[in-house]
């Protein structure tokens, strides 16, 4: 192995290490607490429903939700957590994090969010792309995870991610085809060579 | 006679094949968005590129004086 691929090699490790990680759950789940949530499309229909722990926001059936409409959630901590922080990570990078201070030391919460309001996901989650989300609440009195899958609604080819990967794969595809035909065998002939001797 | 191959070409083209592919894996649903699959697929894509720059069959033969 020469010293370019060792170093290539070397670089390929390093990126692996570095992404490895962000590695997310593979199924939905949850620990130290209990969520329901509902989502409703842009013109308020009813779109999709999900529980953790229990039934939707798996990998295999990733609770579906529409950027332009809301989702209705109730939860339930196993244990009154006052003076915590509240963390909500997408592709095992955090999207948002905030402070809880629970004076009333409630153990539900129940509410709506606006998806209109959360746009930093919005060029990923179309067609049929599945994120990895994972919500962790930790304060005094215990601690709370959440995880599943989303995704978004419609179809794959409105998805900035789709004409992302075809021109990637098409630049990668002339890259390949310029390296098989580029490699040549040079006849290096020899001014002494068959010369006067 | 020597050979001239193209490793480095073979890397962004396994990068980029890589990333293409996983990008439009991701898009259909086959696999979950992560990192971390997003670097498997395009460490194995830039091996793949390597491997065949390094495998290509010669293609030409000119002659230098």
């Amino acid at each position: 192995m020469n010293r370019t691929l060792r170093h290539l090699a070397l670089a390929s490790v390093a990126v692996l290490a570095v992404l490895a990680p962000a590695s997310a759950a593979s199924a939905a789940d949850a620990s130290g607490c209990t969520l329901t949530v509902a989502s409703t499309s842009a013109d308020g229909k009813p779109l999709d429903t999900a529980s953790a722990p229990g039934d939707g926001g798996t990998e295999a059936h990733p609770f579906q939700v529409d950027l332009g409409g809301k989702v209705a959630y109730v939860g339930k901590t196993d244990a009154v957590i006052t003076d915590g922080t509240y963390t909500v990570t997408a592709l095992g990078v955090t999207v948002k994090t905030d402070t809880v201070t629970n004076a009333d030391k409630k153990q539900t919460a129940k509410g709506e969010v606006d998806l209109s309001t959360v746009q930093s996901l919005k060029p990923l989650l179309s067609g049929g792309v599945k994120i990895p989300v994972q919500g962790t609440l930790t304060g005094t009195g215990g601690s709370c995870t959440v995880s599943g899958y989303i995704t978004g609604v419609g179809s794959a080819t409105s998805s900035p991610v789709f004409y992302a990967g075809l021109a990637a794969a098409a630049i990668g595809l002339g890259l390949a085809l310029w390296t098989l035909f580029g490699t040549k065998a040079t006849v290096v002939a020899s001014s002494a060579a068959g010369g006067a001797s | 006679m020597t050979t001239s191959r193209h490793p480095v070409r073979g890397f962004f083209a396994g990068l980029f094949l890589g990333v293409g592919a996983a990008l439009l894996l991701f898009v259909f649903g086959v696999l979950p968005f992560t990192l971390v699959m997003l670097g498997i697929i395009t460490v194995i894509g830039i091996v793949v590129g390597i491997v065949l720059a390094f495998v290509a069959p010669v293609r030409s033969s000119d002659p230098v004086t």
